[in-house]
């Protein structure tokens, strides 16, 4: 085409015929302008912002983090409104040291990145199909305010499921919840690790055992002065399918690892199907066959018992000055029932259980690697054992080696030791309190039942602990597809038999379709329809930051303001009470909003509707909007418990309070005697920790550590007493399940025992020791021994530093590689990028085609001994396939650092169909999605997805195969830019 | 051009006129840019005398090719009903929002700065900010960024109506001024990523109403950074 360009002639003409249409335009009456976004300001104001800018000034803020469960404090740079640096917080060295990794870091790109929520969404097309158009807020909340009201109507407000998938800022969506009228509020903790936290929340009423390893840490000296202990003390620990070095969540474990070995020459046992980073650092690996943990436990205490001789240093195994019956409750009946299993022979082995040589055929450990794990156990002192999330927490029979594990600490005297193991949930601090919002539950309401009008409390409506799930203290979240699918009916309590459908469901920074089950399951229950042809679960709300798989089912998309742009109180996991502030350290973006004000302008709506409808609202604003004008308002709120933990344990943190009474307050209040006592209630109160006293402390405080906080002196009888940091019903290390009592009581009541109480063979839940088998293990469970040979490997699963599903889109973490799990092993692509002109002149934006091997894929680790029966090299593509039928395709990593006929894999990894997702995306058509290979199976009692129990056969495969193998919603073509095609 | 065939420069008058133009063009880019198209608005640019213009006005074949196209688009839109139009706000979160990895970001920095790096606030946003303040603008809705294609493009409106005024009152000085930072701010921003964007617009877009506004928006941008060409050339000579 020739070069047109503008002359003269045309110019004047131009302005000729733009003289008259611009005319025209005005005699139409059309508007020329509307309203505009950019503003002329005075030159003053202008002068102003520039000179700010000009001075460069970097504003330092401090914050928590959220790219993985650690929580760690940051340090934040901002500059002209945005974020400029991550750094780890040097003031709060409690947990990194003061560090951020690089999880933290990449943190950016989730702040920054293109693919996060900008705006509300609704859905146009069907669920799944990605269709949506962008609404106003306004438009957003009044339809899903109004859709909760007719709900409500129709079914009651109980047919509202609140999941806030992550711990941490979750306190707003329960509040609302509750309010609502629903007590069925649940978060990520339904389906991350029930059975591992099974132990611990019997035993002591807590949740998570960790080596005594944060270092250092504040103490109380003789003369009364704070000081830093930084010595280690800790002589062997021992980690069973734990990885602190990759996987962990407690940064201070990994380098209270590494320093408890060089300064304390502590040993570290690694027992492991996989040789993890922490295995390579360890003194030795144990590569145990999966779903065996509770097997190899069972065994050292058998041993522990048989050979302990208190008159022989060398076999000094057991603490016998813990099991006497001031601090431990029910160990004769424990006991009693462990031996009763020793003369007993399993079918399966031939041999007696719990002996070495019994572990030995079921673990595929050597016999006499059991007895000297045993041994050093026993004799070392002080130790740790430490047991795994995805192992033993994702077995059906997870509980047994929870059990068993924490038995094992506390007969050898480890608990609460100096440099032996501590339950981190019963010393954090508290937070929360009335702001959570559960005292809604309490309020009484009334049902009519088979005919009769019943009143009872709202919580008693509660979908698992009056449903199936009765003593699923966790809630239930596996096997919500069924629930969804068939809804509710309650079996236990006043409402007995009173049903209701799971009809709405809110979910909040979770991603329940990858994480929570087998992904087909949830799909399925999420698109599954009515006769009419509206779907089951009518309501279906996502309110996130990121765009994750489970909003691709979404009727409405809420944007959330990350963790950047919202303030909330971190969620660690410490050896004494800290807390740490998440503060706003920039403005949301776009139109993503703070939890409190979605959680005011949904319940502002839903109080108008509930007037309109029912003449009253169960919403109050008292409640909600009058009261928390803003987020530091609710944080406040919040931090009015805190640290909520007594006053116990050596050196007593508060010498000047009394020893026992429950603390409140800052600990330069509780230290400087400000503080107000209630002797009846036994509560010290000092000035209130508020959002305003932890900024002027660099984000966070902490108090005292101290250990054997379950000892009690009592000082009028000159005695020590159980209680402390135990709020069992004794008070007391509870080895006789007294927690199981109440819900033994309420399905006694019933007369009919839970179907997965059932499973079992259980009409109630036994209150001491007991066995039962896992499932999918052909090595331990006759059931399964049939699978042996056509499906002869276990498939596990394991974490890698992309903690979370949703931090793939963090693309700095994607390019590095971790423990043959996650490796550059790609197909070739293509990738957007920008680039330099020659000379540099410009940026251009360029498509690269990237060969082979470039990019880190999820894959599977095979041992290479497997590897060559198979004829499979390192990136080869094959096929993992189930006994149901369900198959994944990976490619594989053949090597040595996995157990032979083990198939290992990476949590969520792989066959990700999010697509702003980036890489992990773009090759979800031949990487490995877990939750595709998974049973629909729950462990009893929990419902805890069994994520670790399963077997497979594998095969080589064609890329034109894997094209087709995998089912419908991988393949949708949905349009990713920025990063390639797929 | 010799002597016989001398062409007078456009007065006062027809600049004004030109550059209200512009501006009006600007609006409407701005606007569907920015905003999904309601039906009201549609219509409006079915009556649009400036749009109609726009044919008439320019010499660039591909330019008036183009807002045809572009009207017939509208055209379609109107006519297809209430699922022709939800499918184009469908179609217009797909493009620039999400929730998937929309198509076409219109952020510049994100689609200028940094070695695979792609993100908000990167540096390029920085440096409109900046333009934007040097000429006394600020964005406070905070709801988009300085650096989305609709707000340069409404940067470019605001400063062809101040043109305009200029030119009626015969400010010649400001108004060579003004220009001046029009065209370098159309050579150093908006042609470097607009054309691209637009281009990858065309490819991928399902929507002929995208498409067209690609094609007609990448058209115009080429076409009045010539008109700036000439303007400025007629103002020097009349200095």
């Amino acid at each position: 085409m020739a070069n047109q360009q503008i002359s003269r002639r045309s110019f004047i003409k131009l302005g000729i015929v733009a003289g008259l249409a611009v005319a025209a335009a005005a005699t139409l009456g059309i508007p020329a302008y509307e309203k505009l976004y950019l503003t002329q300001v005075p030159p003053e104001k202008i002068k102003a912002i520039k000179e700010k800018i000009k001075r460069n000034e970097v504003q330092v803020k401090y914050t928590a983090c959220v790219m993985c469960a650690a929580e760690c404090a940051l340090e934040v740079w901002v500059k002209d409104g945005r974020v400029v640096r991550i750094y780890g917080n040097p003031h709060l060295t409690y947990n990194s040291g003061g560090a951020a990794c690089a999880k933290a870091v990449s943190g950016l790109q989730l702040q920054y990145s293109p693919y996060r929520i900008q705006y509300p969404l609704k859905r146009v097309g069907e669920r799944g199909e990605g269709k949506f158009i962008r609404i106003s807020w306004e438009q957003a909340v009044d339809e899903i305010a109004s859709k909760l009201v007719q709900l409500k109507k129709k079914y009651g407000p109980e047919c509202l499921l609140t999941d806030t998938g992550d711990v941490t800022d979750r306190d707003q969506y329960w509040r609302l919840n509750f309010a609502f009228g629903s007590p069925n509020a649940v978060e990520h903790g339904a389906i991350c690790d029930t059975p591992r936290r099974h132990g611990p929340k019997l035993i002591v009423n807590g949740k998570r055992w960790e080596p005594d390893i944060l270092r250092p840490v504040p103490v109380r000296m003789p003369d009364g002065s704070i000081q830093w202990y930084n010595k280690h003390d800790a002589k062997l620990i021992i980690y069973l399918g734990w990885n602190p070095f990759t996987a962990t969540r407690i940064v201070w474990e990994n380098i209270g690892t590494v320093r408890a070995r060089a300064e304390n020459g502590c040993k570290v046992y690694v027992i492991d199907p996989g040789f993890s980073n922490t295995a390579a650092l360890a003194d030795k690996w144990f590569p145990i066959r999966p779903g065996t943990d509770a097997d190899l436990f069972a065994a050292m205490l058998r041993y522990i018992l048989e050979h302990d001789n208190p008159a022989d240093p060398r076999r000094r195994y057991i603490d016998h000055d813990v099991l006497v019956d001031t601090y431990v409750e029910g160990w004769p009946e424990f006991l009693e029932a462990f031996k009763s299993w020793w003369n007993k022979v399993d079918p399966l082995t031939g041999k007696n259980y719990f002996t070495p040589e019994w572990a030995e055929a079921r673990t595929g450990l050597p016999k006499e690697d059991i007895e000297r794990l045993a041994h050093e156990f026993g004799i070392t002192k002080p130790a740790a054992l430490i047991w795994g999330m995805q192992s033993p927490g994702h077995h059906y029979n997870g509980y047994v080696a929870s059990i068993l594990g924490c038995v094992l600490n506390i007969v050898t005297g480890n608990f609460e030791r100096i440099g032996g193991v501590i339950d981190t949930e019963i010393v954090k601090s508290s937070k929360g309190g009335t702001a959570t919002g559960k005292q809604f539950n309490s309020r009484k309401v009334k049902r009519t039942v088979n005919g009769v009008e019943v009143e009872a409390e709202q919580e008693k409506l509660h979908y698992c602990l009056y449903g199936d799930w009765p003593a699923a203290w966790d809630d239930v979240v596996g096997d919500l597809p069924r629930m969804i699918q068939e809804g509710i009916t309650l079996r236990y309590g006043p409402f007995r038999g009173h049903k209701y459908p799971i009809a709405a469901y809110i979910l909040r920074t979770g991603n329940t379709l990858v994480t929570a089950g087998p992904v087909y399951k949830f799909i399925e229950a999420f698109t599954a329809k009515k006769p009419d042809g509206t779907y089951k679960l009518e309501l279906y709300v996502v309110i996130d930051t990121i765009f994750l798989e489970s909003a691709l089912y979404a009727d409405y998309v809420l944007p959330e303001a990350s963790f950047l742009e919202r303030m909330s109180l971190s969620d660690i996991y410490p050896t004494h009470p800290v807390i740490f502030l998440r503060d706003a350290v920039v403005e949301p973006m776009f139109e993503a909003k703070k939890p409190t004000d979605i959680m005011n302008m949904l319940a502002k709506k839903i109080r108008e509707y509930e007037l309109r409808e029912f003449g009253r609202s169960d919403i109050d604003p008292k409640d909600f909007w009058e009261k928390y004008k803003s987020e530091e308002d609710f944080v406040n709120e919040m931090l009015s418990v805190a640290p909520g933990r007594p006053n116990a344990g050596r050196p007593l943190p508060f010498p000047n309070l009394p020893e026992g009474y429950t603390l409140y307050g800052t600990p330069e209040s509780l230290d400087a005697g400000q503080v107000q006592i209630d002797h009846e209630k036994k509560i010290v109160r000092g000035e209130p920790v508020t959002v305003e006293y932890l900024r002027r402390h660099y984000g966070g405080t902490m108090w005292p550590m101290s250990w054997y906080r379950y000892k009690v002196w009592d000082a009028e009888k000159k005695e020590w007493k159980s209680g402390g940091i135990l709020t069992t019903k004794t008070k007391k290390l509870e080895l006789k399940f007294h927690r199981y009592e109440g819900y033994n009581k309420l399905v006694a009541e019933a007369g009919e025992a839970p179907p997965s109480w059932k499973e079992l063979g259980w009409e109630k839940l036994p209150l001491t020791f007991y066995w039962f088998e896992t499932v999918w293990n052909p090595y331990t469970n006759p059931q399964y021994v049939k699978y042996k040979a056509e499906y002869p490997f276990q498939l596990i699963s394991a974490r890698i530093h992309q903690a979370m599903s949703g931090t793939h889109m963090c693309e700095w973490l994607a390019q590095t590689p971790a423990e043959g799990l996650w490796i550059p092993l790609s197909e070739p692509f293509e990738l957007k990028m920008a680039e330099t002109t020659p000379g540099g002149k410009a940026i251009v934006s360029v498509k690269k085609a990237l060969p082979r091997n470039m990019w880190c894929i999820g894959t599977v680790q095979i041992n290479r001994v497997d590897a060559e029966k198979y004829g499979i090299k390192t990136g080869d593509l094959i096929v993992l396939e189930n006994p149901l039928g369900r198959k994944a395709p990976a490619k594989a990593y053949v090597c040595e650092t996995v157990r032979p006929g083990v198939i290992r894999m990476g949590f969520a990894t792989g066959g990700r169909f999010a697509p702003g997702l980036g890489g992990t995306y773009m090759h979800r058509l031949y990487t490995p999605n877990h939750s595709e290979l998974l049973d629909y199976k729950h462990t009893p009692v929990m419902g805890q997805t069994c994520f670790a129990d399963m077997v497979v056969k594998i095969r080589k495969a064609s890329v034109d195969e894997l094209k087709t193998l995998l089912p419908a919603y991988y393949q949708t073509e949905y349009r990713i830019e920025g990063v390639g095609t797929a | 051009m010799n002597s016989e065939n001398k062409v007078e420069n456009p007065d006062s008058g027809d600049l004004a006129s030109i550059f209200s133009f512009r501006a009006q063009v600007y609006s409407i880019i701005r606007h569907l840019f920015l905003f999904e198209p309601s039906r009201e608005y549609l219509q409006s640019l079915l009556q649009n005398e400036v749009l109609k213009a726009i044919g008439e006005a320019y010499p660039e074949e591909y330019l008036r090719t183009s807002s045809q196209e572009f009207l017939k688009a509208v055209r379609e839109v109107l006519e297809g009903g209430d699922d022709m139009l939800l499918d184009t706000w469908a179609e217009y979160a797909r493009l620039f929002i999400g929730p998937s990895p929309p198509i076409a970001v219109p952020y510049e920095s994100f689609q200028r700065d940094a070695y695979g790096d792609r993100r908000f606030k990167g540096d390029t946003w920085m440096e409109v900010k900046e333009w934007l303040l040097d000429d006394g603008y600020v964005l406070e809705d905070k709801r988009v960024l300085e650096d989305h294609a609709g707000i340069e493009f409404e940067y470019m409106q605001l400063t062809s109506m101040k043109a305009s005024e200029l030119a009626r009152k015969e400010d010649r000085d400001t108004l060579f001024n003004v220009l001046m930072r029009q065209k370098k701010f159309l050579e150093e921003h908006l042609t470097k990523w607009i054309p691209e964007l637009c281009s990858e617009i065309e490819e991928k877009t399902k929507s002929s109403f995208y498409r067209s506004l690609a094609k007609f928006t990448k058209a115009f941008l080429k076409e009045d950074l010539n008109l700036l060409d000439e303007a400025l050339t007629c103002l020097s000579e009349g200095k």
